[in-house]
């Protein structure tokens, strides 16, 4: 009986996590294997996801495009479907670490891992992606801005693991933006990272979504503050409505930390561009 | 961990191998298999000298479970010459003069042969881009670029 498991399918995978509670589950393991070092313990028991096909594979429903867990970077950024449909997806995953991390790094690990500065975690909180979390005994839904509840915490129990990513396929009128500020282009940990989708039906926003990652130790839905803009011309929109309230929610979330004077107005800069560029393209379509 | 087989193939030659599956990568290589051309140095993903090919990809030995490979293939700087004659991008990169004191150049030649692998025309960007993983410490990056700027010409008029 050895301590590594390597099942074949979600379902064995599911009752090795069911006997095994606490053991340390890997997919890429670009995560795990860094914290490992960090931490030097020995590993007690591993689940190793590797070989479970199923949760590779990226699937075109009518409505919606479902990603496996197990779908490294370096498939989202080429994958037809996901430029497609979900570029911001792509763009947030084509910056994720080096191309070697991009190769082995998952999206259900950038989930799992929850960190705070993960690249893709805030492009699928603004596409309003649905987790799906399985065990052996029930299947759950939750929204991708309710899963990771803090640093490094998810909602995830002992015996669920994530399972799949369901994102909504857009309307024809969604224009993305995804920025990341980092110390470097590549190898760099975001210090900011801001993905914006915005849905229009020609000259009124139908809907706007913002989240913000490496500002607080869980990545930041602006849903209140965007529901806002909801219905407004685009002629009369104006970004201040928006890039005020949220610099002010991030400056109270990174009070007292060194890194706030740099944040806030590198943060709040980046916004008005994003918003001003998403709007002139729109009104350009419009036109 | 107790040691299990783990069966891969290693530079087109099946290996079968006992091992504790949550050694990395790496340390398979260098420690269990005696082969040293692939180098530790950062050990947590970040410097890309120890850049193996795994099924195709460039990846960091160091951030891949000994367990992970089972079933796959690998290449290492040690596949790369054949019959004495070595590759295309090792060509390139002595021509190029792109090796200065060396260590970094096993990873540097086999993120550039995964690239080659998958694009073999790429252009400038894709080129830095595909090396991006890969540091220098002796700053050689010009030298390093042209070499593989080569090796693609070299390929396509071969």
């Amino acid at each position: 009986m050895t301590d590594y498991f390597q099942p074949h399918s979600c379902k064995e995978a599911l009752s090795a996590l069911k006997q095994n509670p606490g053991c340390t589950i890997v997919a890429g393991g670009t995560d795990v294997l860094t914290d490992h070092y960090k931490k030097n313990e020995e590993f007690d028991r591993i689940l190793d996801l590797g070989k479970v096909t199923e949760l590779k594979k990226i699937k075109e429903e009518e409505t919606e495009i479902s990603i496996g867990a197990g779908v490294t970077f370096r498939m989202l950024e080429s994958d037809d479907i996901v430029e497609k449909y979900l570029p911001l997806l792509s763009h947030a995953a084509s910056v994720v670490g080096s191309p070697q991390i991009r190769s082995k790094g998952t999206i259900g690990g950038n989930l799992c891992n929850a960190n705070p500065a993960a690249d893709t975690v805030p492009a699928l909180i603004a596409l309003r992606a649905v987790l799906v979390l399985s065990s052996e005994s029930q299947e759950r839904r939750v929204p991708a801005e309710a899963f990771i509840t803090g640093r490094g915490q998810t909602i995830l129990e002992n015996d669920e693991l994530l399972t799949r990513i369901i994102v909504k396929k857009p309307s024809d009128h969604v224009i993305c933006r995804f920025e990341k500020v980092g110390r470097r282009n590549a190898l760099a940990i975001a210090r900011i990272s801001i993905a914006l989708n915005m849905e229009t039906d020609g000259s009124v926003m139908k809907a706007l979504h913002l989240a913000i990652g490496a500002v607080s130790s869980k990545p930041f839905d602006f849903q209140c503050i965007c529901g806002r803009a909801e219905g407004c011309s685009l002629k009369a929109f104006d970004p201040e409505a928006i890039v005020g309230p949220v610099t002010e929610e991030v400056k109270k979330s990174t009070e007292g930390r060194n890194s706030a004077e740099y944040k806030v107005p590198v943060l709040r800069d980046l916004l008005r561009r994003m918003l001003q560029s998403v709007i002139c393209e729109a009104e350009k379509e419009e036109s | 961990m107790e040691e299990i087989k783990i069966t891969f193939t290693l530079n087109g030659r099946v290996r079968s191998v006992d091992a504790d599956p949550s050694m990395t990568l790496l340390d398979l290589l260098r420690d269990k298999l005696n082969m040293t051309g692939t180098k530790r140095s950062c050990g947590i993903g970040e410097c890309g000298a120890c850049t193996v090919i795994l099924d195709g990809e460039a990846v960091n030995s160091c951030l891949t479970l000994a367990g992970q490979i089972e079933g796959s293939e690998v290449f290492t700087i040690e596949g790369l010459a054949h019959d004495g004659e070595l590759d295309a991008v090792q060509k390139a990169f002595l021509e190029e003069h792109a090796v200065q004191c060396g260590f970094c150049t096993p990873g540097m030649i086999m993120s550039a042969k995964a690239l080659l692998l998958k694009n073999p025309h790429p252009d400038r960007e894709e080129i830095r881009r595909a090396m991006s993983g890969n540091l220098c410490r002796c700053t050689g990056y010009d030298a390093i670029l042209n070499a593989v700027d080569h090796a693609a010409h070299v390929k396509n008029n071969s």
